[in-house]
């Protein structure tokens, strides 16, 4: 759905230093995926995301949507294509000139659509959105969570492919953020939408991604599914989820391991099975179970005992647990 | 002067003084607010940067905003007479009038817009809006508020430049307040002149206030 080669974005010198933004970012964002970027401020995951429908002009290299490369287009088959795009914003930016139905309205009418098509789709949006009871209030009566719901339907009024979000929940408090994300869910599924969105939140990107990318300095540091990401112990988005802790020494005669395991292999009664097959001692020196992608991924710490490890090891592999030896 | 014909007077000259300031307004936000759009649309974070040109027109606004308005007044003649035909009277007064406000409301008018949030220019992008469906459906909505007061200190202004329209025969409240009250010594007129001035400004702030509050959607 989305494919960038190559993205280079400068802003000039500061300190004597190049400041870029963007270095070399190649992008694959697949159709019906939940793909986040995670950097902190500064790390240029903003400006890339303004760079996928050319709000902000990338110095070089190449932007694919949907199959059509954009940095070519004149200018008016861009906006062509830039209503293939919705986007949503942290703070909003709904006009205070009209009400929430204009506003919904407002990509419909860029577009030419006629008003009594308009009004139809308006109250599609508003259903959607579950907001029809403030079709004729003004962005300022609204809650912040409220005006996100109007962006959103605002941003899918002329039925794109393709939803771009520019830290859409960080202007949010926990709660709202959760019903957002909830509603993001929904329309991925209902409408196989596809989304794209930043955010420094490792909540978000836990919640409703199954792709994600991290960056650091104007790089992608790493991409792909975020349960290959999680597997990979020395991964930044690895370690983001399970801070990494102080190393506990094996004792004498134990060997110790740092255990993940994703999914099913999460609900078994693994270490059960692995003490009766194999007659092992096993030790738990910590761990925890979270949430990630509707997953549940595990991670313990163990040490362990016994003649048969090597066959428990293998084991355990086979059944894609990730073991780590220390 | 008795108060049957001060009070005459005074409607007559009020008239000429609405007469030129009115159309003036109009003539200055017809041309003053394209001005301040491409003072800010040719910015270098402008929806089309043209550096150059926006230095350039900057430089010209800066001109007409530093004659003092009697000076432009006078200065003016030439082409006042090249427009309207003769370069006396309230007419003639329009042409230095419009003159002297355009670049004061257009830098007005550029503030204004600038005051608008750079997000919803980003929001009407990325829907795909053009460089003129921003420009008319969210620079100038967004700002109407500011710019409806924008438009009330300019008449306001204006009501100020046209006391020096006597100067060029155009006659109007400052005229009478110059000519009786202070060359014929009748204060009367003048001190008449100046509490109707002070009633019309009063007048003028608090209806473009109202119209202002009225457009702010809800705040």
């Amino acid at each position: 759905m989305i494919r960038t080669e190559h993205l280079q974005k400068s802003f000039g010198q500061q300190n004597g230093q190049d400041l870029h933004a963007l270095r070399d970012v190649s992008l694959r964002v697949g159709k019906g995926q939940i793909f986040g970027v995670l950097g902190e401020s500064g790390a240029g995951k903003s400006t890339l995301i303004r760079c996928i429908n050319l709000l902000e002009r990338p110095d070089s290299g190449e932007v694919w949507v949907d199959g059509q490369e954009l940095t070519g287009l004149p200018e008016a088959e861009l906006r062509q294509a830039r209503r293939q795009m919705g986007m949503i914003f942290q703070h909003f930016n709904l006009l205070n000139s009209r009400n929430v139905s204009e506003n919904i309205a407002f990509g419909l009418e860029l577009a030419g659509v006629d008003p009594d098509a308009r009004r139809k789709r308006v109250e599609e949006l508003l259903d959607l959105v579950h907001l029809s009871d403030k079709a004729k209030a003004y962005p300022r009566q609204l809650s912040g969570g409220q005006k996100q719901r109007v962006g959103i339907a605002r941003a899918l009024a002329t039925h794109p492919k393709l939803l771009l979000s520019d830290e859409a929940t960080s202007a949010l408090d926990p709660q709202t953020t959760l019903g957002v994300l909830d509603l993001l869910k929904d329309l991925n599924r209902q409408l196989g939408l596809t989304i794209l969105l930043i955010t420094h939140q490792m909540d978000v990107v836990r919640r409703i991604c199954d792709h994600a990318a991290v960056m650091r300095e104007g790089r992608v540091v790493e991409q792909g599914p975020i349960n290959e990401l999680i597997l990979n112990p020395d991964g930044v988005l690895a370690q983001a989820i399970f801070p990494p802790s102080e190393p506990i020494p094996a004792e004498a005669g134990w060997h110790s391991a740092t255990l993940t395991f994703l999914g099913d292999s999460a609900r078994e009664p693994l270490l059960a099975e692995l003490v009766r097959s194999f007659a092992l001692d096993v030790n738990i020196l910590g761990g925890s179970i979270q949430p990630v992608a509707g997953n549940r991924v595990g991670r313990l710490q163990v040490q362990m005992k016994g003649p048969r490890l090597t066959e428990a090891l293998q084991w355990m592999r086979e059944r894609g647990i990730q073991v780590e030896l220390h | 002067m008795d108060l049957n014909t001060l009070l005459a007077r005074l409607m007559k000259e009020a008239g000429l003084t609405l007469y030129m300031v009115g159309v003036s307004t109009v003539f200055t936000v017809l041309l003053g607010l394209p001005l301040g759009v491409w003072l800010i649309t040719s910015a270098r974070d402008g929806l089309s940067p043209r550096p150059v040109l926006n230095k350039i027109l900057g430089f010209i606004v800066n001109v007409g905003r530093s004659l003092p308005f009697i000076i432009l007044l006078l200065l003016l003649i030439p082409f006042t007479r090249a427009l309207v035909g003769t370069a006396i009277g309230s007419t003639a007064a329009i042409v230095p009038l419009t003159v002297a406000a355009v670049p004061f409301f257009a830098r007005l008018a550029e503030n204004s817009l600038r005051e608008v949030e750079p997000g919803l220019v980003d929001a009407a992008r990325s829907m795909g809006a053009s460089k003129w469906q921003v420009i008319s459906k969210v620079l100038i909505p967004e700002a109407l508020p500011s710019l409806v007061l924008a438009v009330a200190i300019t008449i306001i202004s204006l009501i100020s430049y046209s006391a020096m329209a006597g100067v060029v025969g155009g006659g109007g409240l400052g005229d009478l307040a110059v000519r009786y009250g202070y060359q014929r010594y009748e204060t009367g007129v003048m001190v008449a002149t100046v509490i109707f001035l002070i009633l019309l400004v009063q007048g003028i702030q608090a209806l473009f206030g109202w119209l202002s509050d009225r457009l702010k959607y809800h705040q």
